[in-house]
Order: C-alpha cells, then structure tokens, then sequence
C-alpha cells in the first residue's frame, strides 16, 4: 500500500523529474502532467489523492487549473507550486480551494508536511469509519497548527515558532497519518 | 529595471529549483545511508549540470542585453557571415533534421556591421527557427539589398507567431516556448539597434515564421 497518490504538475521535465524521484522515494505513488490539459485529464483517470499544482504554465496556468478542478472534485487536496514573486497570487488560490502552497525553490522539508497535512485534510474529509478519537484530536491539531503557520507572514516562520511548529506539526501529522483507514 | 529583475529572478528560479533539489535528494540519501550507484550518480550530476548550464546562459544572454558591446563597424560580406553563423550551429542542425537553404542575392554587396555580434543575431534567429520545428524542417536565410540596407532574412516552416504575441515578442523575458527565458529576439533587436538597423516579423498567424534583420548597406 502507497501513502497515497500524487499528481505532479509542471511543464518542465527537470523539475517533474526530481520531484517525482522525491516522492516515489518517500513512498508515493506519483503520476506527471506537463501542462494543464493533461492534469484535467490525469486527475480523471488516475483519481490523485492530492496535486502539486505549478501556477505558471504557458498553455493553461494553475489558477485556472485549480478552479476546473475544485468545480468537479471539493475533495482533492490541491498544493500549489509557484516562484516567491507570486506569493500574492499564491495566497488568493487558497481562496480558490488550495489546500496550500510551496515555493521554489523547494524546501523539502515543508513540502513534506504540506504534503502528509494535505493527505490527511482529504482522508478526514473521505474517511467513512469513525477514527479513534485520539486519533481525530491528533488530526484536528495536525491540521490546526498548518492552518495557522500556514497564515503567518514568512518572517514570523523564521523564529522559535518555526522549530514549535515543525515539532508540533511532525509528531501530530505522523499520529494522525497512522490512523488513516489502511495504515 | 524592476520588471527586469523580476524577469530574471524568475527564470532562474526554475534551474536553481532543480539544483537545490537534485542536492538536497544526493544528501538526503547520504544521510540516510543509500548513497547513490555510479550511473545513478552520473545522472543526477548530468542534470545539475544541465540546469547550471542554463542559468549560465541566462546571465550571458542577459550580460548582452543590459550593456551590449558597441559594435566595431566594418565592411562584411553577406554570404560569409551567414555560413560562418550556421558552421557553429551544424550539430544543432542535423540533431533537429533542420535543413538549410542560403539564398543571398548576387548584388546584395557589403553590409557595415560588427561581425562577430552579426553572427551571434544570425545564429540566435537560426535557432529560435530550430527550436520552432520539434520535429525538423527547413530553414531559409536569404539576403537582398533593398536601397541603402541589405535585408537579411530568416524563415522556417514551423507553426509561426500568433497575432496575439506578435506584438510582445521582441521583450525582455517573453517567450512562447516552454523553458525559454525570453531574451533571444530582445538580443537581436539590441544589435540591430546599435547597428542603426532593424528587427521585424515578416507576418503575423504562421504558419511559418520569418524574420528580417534590416542593415546599413556599405555607400
């Protein structure tokens, strides 16, 4: 069993390739799509789980992307994946239904955990058994302590809080990542 | 300036995205104890390497285009020049199956240019036409004097330039092409300048594209 199903987004191959190898390291099962098209069509025949999604492509960009997705699936967890100069834009996808999103170039270390919280945003959302409620508390805190580091300003990622927040977030995520239906 | 500076900080990003990342996964498995088998290894620095490559481009092109050298001005020979610029593209050439075709009018007579930077305009046009046919084709390069200039030519037949960016080509940082950092027509259009000369595209809407680098023509 996989940790989950990943569609990568980006029309440059290097930058597929290397995170590809990345996540399939980690255990993922992991699909590609070079421009926006082909991720319509992807997430329709391989069900991702979750999609790391590049904002800037030259055919059709990932705001529209995630718009035509989030109109016929509310559950996917979306991450969206652009350059530290559009981070204004970054922030309005997640009112668009973004789950969050990363900048180049990457720190894997955060893509890590918004890709295990945004994992467990969906298997909460889709779970059909009832989870021990231990589990559901580590889960709710999980999520709690991303959404808001997730809405800080980026200085205030640079302090104590950010070691706070990483602690924190890595032992709820992984509690709450065993507790997930198939683990 | 501004529009500058965000333009190149975000193409290089991308490159500098996969470096760090390729060496961060090298580190990662270093850690972890798994270092990487030879062909594993080589693969992995061949493509570092590749993306260091490219930013180095990005900053020579861009070297070139924020101070450009003054042209040193003398008589050139048409012909030459062309071939000269297509001997340094030949491999490029035969791994696209780009076939060329020169056509340089018997009168057309000397242009007053700086050589070498007249090749590299040429030679940029020639793979911008490379670059537009994935799957091969053929190029033209064709000069004819046209009262006091010499109109060089450079056409391919690839899928064109669509009205809608037949206006923004020649910016700074606009490319329709994917991974292209936008600067190549922009260089052209700076040596044509400082040449006292012109850049143009033929027409707009394809298909096939041709541009025309317009030149003082020697008395």
């Amino acid at each position: 069993m996989t940790a989950g199903r990943i569609l990568i987004v980006d029309d440059e191959a290097p930058v597929l390739d290397v995170l590809s190898e990345y996540f399939a390291g980690q255990g993922y099962a992991v699909q590609t799509a070079a421009s926006g098209a082909a991720a319509l069509a992807a997430v329709g025949r391989e069900r991702p789980d979750l999609v790391l999604l590049d904002v800037r492509m030259p055919d059709m960009d990932g705001v529209e992307v995630l718009r035509r997705l989030r109109a016929v699936n509310g559950d996917l967890a979306i991450i969206m994946v652009t350059a530290n100069e559009d981070l204004g834009l970054a922030r309005e996808t997640l009112k668009l239904g973004a789950f969050d999103y990363v900048a180049k170039p990457f720190d894997f270390r955060y893509l890590d955990r918004a890709v295990a919280a945004g994992l467990i945003n969906v298997g909460s959302a889709t779970a059909t058994a009832p989870a021990p409620s231990v589990n559901q508390a580590w889960t709710a805190l999980a999520l709690a302590v991303f959404r808001a580091a997730r809405t800080m300003p980026p200085g205030g990622r640079t302090s104590t809080g950010a070691r706070l927040e990483a602690t924190v977030l890595d032992t709820a995520l992984k509690a709450a990542h065993a507790a997930l239906p198939g683990h | 300036m501004t529009r500058l500076a965000a333009g190149v900080a975000h193409e290089l990003r991308n490159p500098l995205a996969v470096i760090l990342a390729r060496v961060q996964l090298l580190q990662h498995g270093l850690r972890a104890g798994k270092p990487p088998d030879g062909d594993k290894l080589a693969r992995t620095l061949g493509a570092i390497e590749e993306q260091a490559l490219r930013a180095s481009k990005i900053i020579d092109n861009l070297s070139t285009f924020a101070r450009p050298q003054p042209p040193e001005l003398a008589p050139v020979d048409p012909d030459r020049t062309i071939r000269e610029a297509l001997a340094h593209l030949r491999e490029r050439l035969e791994a696209a199956r780009v076939a060329v075709e020169i056509d340089v009018a018997p009168d057309v007579g000397m242009i007053v240019a700086d050589r070498a930077q007249l090749q590299a305009a040429l030679a940029q046009l020639v793979l911008n036409a490379i670059e537009a046919m994935p799957g091969g084709g053929h190029v033209r390069v064709s000069a004819r004097r046209t009262g006091d200039r010499v109109e060089l030519s450079v056409a391919d037949d690839g899928p064109g330039v669509a009205e809608a960016d037949a206006a923004r080509i020649f910016e700074a940082f606009v490319s329709t092409k994917r991974g292209a950092a936008g600067l190549g027509l922009c260089i052209v259009q700076t040596i044509a300048a400082s040449h006292g000369g012109s850049i143009r595209l033929a027409a707009a809407g394809g298909p096939g594209a041709e541009f025309v680098l317009s030149l003082p023509a020697r008395g």
